[in-house]
């Protein structure tokens, strides 16, 4: 019998070392993973699939909460485009999903086949990932169009209202209030 | 009431002590808290018979998130629920975070607390996703070595939860029931039995969920989860993304008629509806708890 640590560490090789991620995001679900670490022998590599693909819905999940206004914004594109930032990257420890959703709002931020105006919302929306997860900080975002409003509806399809606006924020140590001035 | 003074100095008293956890006062209809229906919360206060808070989401928190957590507690009994303990960790516990964990529990002195069967952290690699164990007797010493280290540094009752299994395993000696059991009953813990689990494990391995139940020690199962989830490609999947379905209502008021549970509890993630649409199906679980279950 397989000793039980060394099981489990094949296991979390198997669901996120960076190569069997970027198989488990590029295929589907039902095509089966390519590994042969003899510690996972007689587990079925359908099901690896599944469960590895189980994690990036649950990641994805948490952009959908961390992000909202660009989620809602994507659409069903969403899915795909995280599929390609998660193959790539993977983040760990109590603050994952906050860190998952600011890179995944600098890699839509640099898509240029995405409208610009999903890149500044993308760049707006990291502001917040930023303010949670950084100490002493400043921070300057400018946007071209008005995309921070939520009283403004954004179609992916439509260009929106144009409105130069400068955000400025800045907070002192990582339990300090978070000031803004726009 | 004298009954309930009785009970919280009980737990005091006895920690870490089965004979503690049924001293546990039956708490009714419950709802996972989420920060999306934080306003909510207080508007439906009297539809809340208590608030499952995600433990994680309270560590070392921030003044705004501490004043959060007491206007919590001054409103809601509070049970913490641990995603990330990795309580079957053959490399054994994360003591920074066991003591995060500790810390938030002596804030808030809850009845209990509770945590997964599940490993989330292997060889320097944390999944961030609860991963299922194999059932033998290797995972139970595993799990006895944990589950003490816990409950030396957390001196408060613990429930475990069973999982969704993603993952079925060559070579098990047990099977689910006798899993579940063995575990509660060597380390003298509660189970919270996520009913929406046991009935997804039941449909994507092909089981009989009521032959499972029906083998559990009924004065283990404290707490009940339940939800809908959905499906995909062929599996259903627990993604607390749904009303509760009728086959999960089904199974829920077996294990009601079956075991003395303390409380239901409502957990949804994703696609979260208005919190009117939560408070009935709270209704639903709470109206099926006190006729199965006696209660007043």
């Amino acid at each position: 019998m397989t000793n039980l640590e060394e099981l489990q560490r094949a296991l979390a090789q198997a669901l996120v070392a960076a190569e069997q991620r970027r198989s488990i995001a590029t295929s589907s679900s039902t095509d089966a993973l390519a590994m042969d670490d003899p510690a996972l022998a007689g587990i079925s590599k359908a099901e690896l699939q599944r469960a590895g693909q189980t994690l990036i819905r649950k990641r994805l999940s948490h952009i959908r909460s961390q992000l909202p206004r660009m989620s809602a914004l994507l659409g069903p594109r969403l899915p795909s485009l995280f599929r390609s930032y998660a193959a790539e990257h993977h983040f760990t420890g109590y603050r994952a999903p906050l860190r998952d959703s600011l890179g995944f709002s600098q890699f839509i931020a640099v898509q240029h086949e995405l409208p610009p105006w999903v890149h500044e919302l993308a760049r707006w929306e990291a502001m917040f990932c930023h303010w949670t997860l950084l100490q002493n900080q400043f921070w300057m975002v400018c946007l071209r169009y008005h995309v921070f409003d939520p009283a403004v509806f954004i179609s992916y399809e439509e260009e929106p209202p144009k409105r130069l606006t400068i955000w400025l924020a800045h907070r002192l140590g990582g339990r300090g209030r978070i000031r803004r001035i726009v | 009431m004298v009954g309930e003074d009785a009970v919280v100095e009980g737990v005091a008293v006895v920690e870490n002590n089965w004979a503690a956890g049924q001293l546990i006062p039956p708490l009714g209809a419950g709802l996972g808290y989420r920060d999306a229906y934080q306003a909510d919360v207080y508007r439906y206060r009297e539809a809340i018979d208590f608030l499952e808070i995600i433990a994680d989401h309270f560590f070392d928190p921030v003044p705004l998130r501490a004043r959060q957590l007491d206007l919590l507690q001054a409103h809601f009994t509070l049970i913490p629920h641990g995603l990330g303990l990795s309580l079957g960790s053959a490399e054994g516990l994360d003591e920074n975070y066991l003591n995060r964990f500790a810390n938030l529990v002596e804030r808030i002195e809850p009845l209990y607390w509770s945590e997964h069967l599940a490993f989330t952290k292997a060889g320097g690699i944390d999944i961030g996703h609860l991963t299922p164990l194999p059932k033998t007797r290797q995972t139970l010493a595993v799990l006895r070595d944990n589950i003490r280290r816990a409950c030396d540094r957390i001196q408060r009752p613990l429930i475990l939860e069973n999982i969704t299994e993603t993952i079925r395993f060559p070579d098990e000696q047990l099977d689910d029931a006798e899993f579940l059991t063995e575990v509660t009953e060597q380390n003298d813990c509660g189970l919270l039995l996520d009913v929406t689990n046991l009935y997804i494990n039941s449909v994507n391995h092909r089981f009989d969920p009521l032959k499972v139940l029906w083998k559990l020690p009924p004065e283990r199962i404290v707490q009940l989860h339940f939800v809908g989830g959905h499906w995909e490609d062929g599996q259903l999947l627990d993604s607390h993304s749904a009303a509760t379905p009728e086959e999960i209502w089904q199974l829920l008021d077996e294990v009601l008629k079956f075991a003395p549970v303390k409380g239901v509890l409502l957990e949804r993630d994703e696609k979260l509806p208005p919190m009117s649409e939560l408070v009935a199906e709270m209704e639903r679980a709470r109206c099926s708890w006190r006729h199965h279950g006696d209660q007043p």
